[in-house]
């Protein structure tokens, strides 16, 4: 068993002076270090960061979030000494107490890299609607297809993945395609991975904040684009 | 479908040009290829038939057809290089704006310890 404190939880933020302190709140109950990465936001996400027990880092224009997690991505390992690293999205769709339950895997050596899933049987999307449901499962078969992954939920912000994981992905879609770009690394570099069943609370908030469902056909360009690179 | 000697000509010239783009580049050759181009439209605002002459020649009907199809080719070419080199100019911005943000962690409220 490691100590929570080679655990760091990476959170990009942008514009999420709404939202970040309930998530914080939330995030910093667990005796895990915590990353927020502020990518150039405009509104006092950083001020309201700054009243938790977290580390402020502040992109000083905004490039994305793919580009925000690798930077506290590098910071955990550089300067905490991370063995452990978990992605965790500002915007309160997520619960803290899913991540012990990512981390447990990697703690028995047996994966390199845990995946949340709204879908598997104990996982829950409150809120979600039929139109996004639909799109998530064809992301899920169209990765299937493109990288063999057998995935129930593709595209979750809720992840954890060993250092040594991390050394190997080196993000380079700044953008959205990340989540692709992970996935396609996990199939190249043959990681080991699972899904571990996580909840997913989908609020007026989030779904303003976050990507349209027409926006994810971008996922079936990004895929293709991995592929072929 | 028979094949022309003019369609040859298009496609080892085509051909040609990716080589020239992926593998030969150099700024010096790059200058010669504008100062040539430059050099061609001179000629041809000189002598409008001339186009016409070269289009017939190879196959490919009238000047102005000969031009688009030249115009084409250099077009995809400028936007390859430009893409990549915009691509280039992100990469180094990422890493300029990622080092920053790095070097200068701010530390937030510290970690009320359980007494």
């Amino acid at each position: 068993m490691s100590q929570p404190s080679e655990v760091c939880v990476v959170v990009p933020a942008f514009n999420e002076g709404r939202m970040i302190g309930r998530v914080l709140l939330d995030v910093t109950a667990l005796p895990y270090q915590v990353v927020v990465v502020d990518d150039g936001s405009s509104d006092d996400t950083t001020a309201q960061a700054l009243a938790f027990p977290v580390t402020v880092l502040r992109h000083v224009c905004n490039l994305g979030q793919g580009a925000a997690l690798q930077t506290g991505i590098n910071f955990a390992c550089r300067q905490l000494q991370a063995k452990f690293l978990v992605t965790f999205d500002a915007d309160g769709q997520h619960r803290a107490v899913d991540i012990e339950r990512l981390l447990q895997p990697l703690h028995r050596g047996e994966y390199d890299i845990v995946l949340g899933s709204r879908f598997l049987p104990e996982g829950s999307a409150t809120g979600i609607s039929w139109g996004r449901r639909v799109i998530l499962r064809l992301g899920a078969i169209l990765t299937r297809i493109v990288t063999g992954l057998a995935l129930t939920d593709t595209h979750n912000g809720l992840r954890a993945l060993t250092a040594e994981t991390a050394s190997k992905l080196q993000l380079t879609e700044n953008g959205m395609a990340h989540a692709s770009e992970i996935l396609s690394a996990i199939a190249r570099l043959r990681l080991r991975y699972c899904e571990v069943p996580v909840a997913v609370t989908y609020t007026g908030y989030s779904l303003a904040k976050g990507q349209s469902g027409l926006n994810s056909l971008n996922i079936v360009w990004d895929m293709i684009r991995m592929k072929l690179r | 479908m028979t094949i022309q000697i003019s369609q040859i000509v298009l496609i080892a010239a085509t051909l040609g040009f990716i080589i020239y783009a992926f593998q030969l580049r150099t700024i010096l050759l790059d200058r010669f290829l504008y100062a040539l181009i430059a050099l061609a439209a001179i000629i041809f605002v000189i002598d409008p038939a001339l186009s016409t002459r070269i289009a017939n020649a190879i196959g490919v009907g009238r000047g102005t057809d000969l031009i688009l199809y030249a115009f084409i080719m250099f077009s995809l070419f400028q936007v390859v290089t430009v893409s990549a080199s915009l691509r280039e100019i992100e990469r180094k911005l990422t890493l300029i704006v990622r080092e920053t943000a790095i070097s200068r962690p701010a530390a937030g409220r510290p970690r009320r310890t359980l007494i």
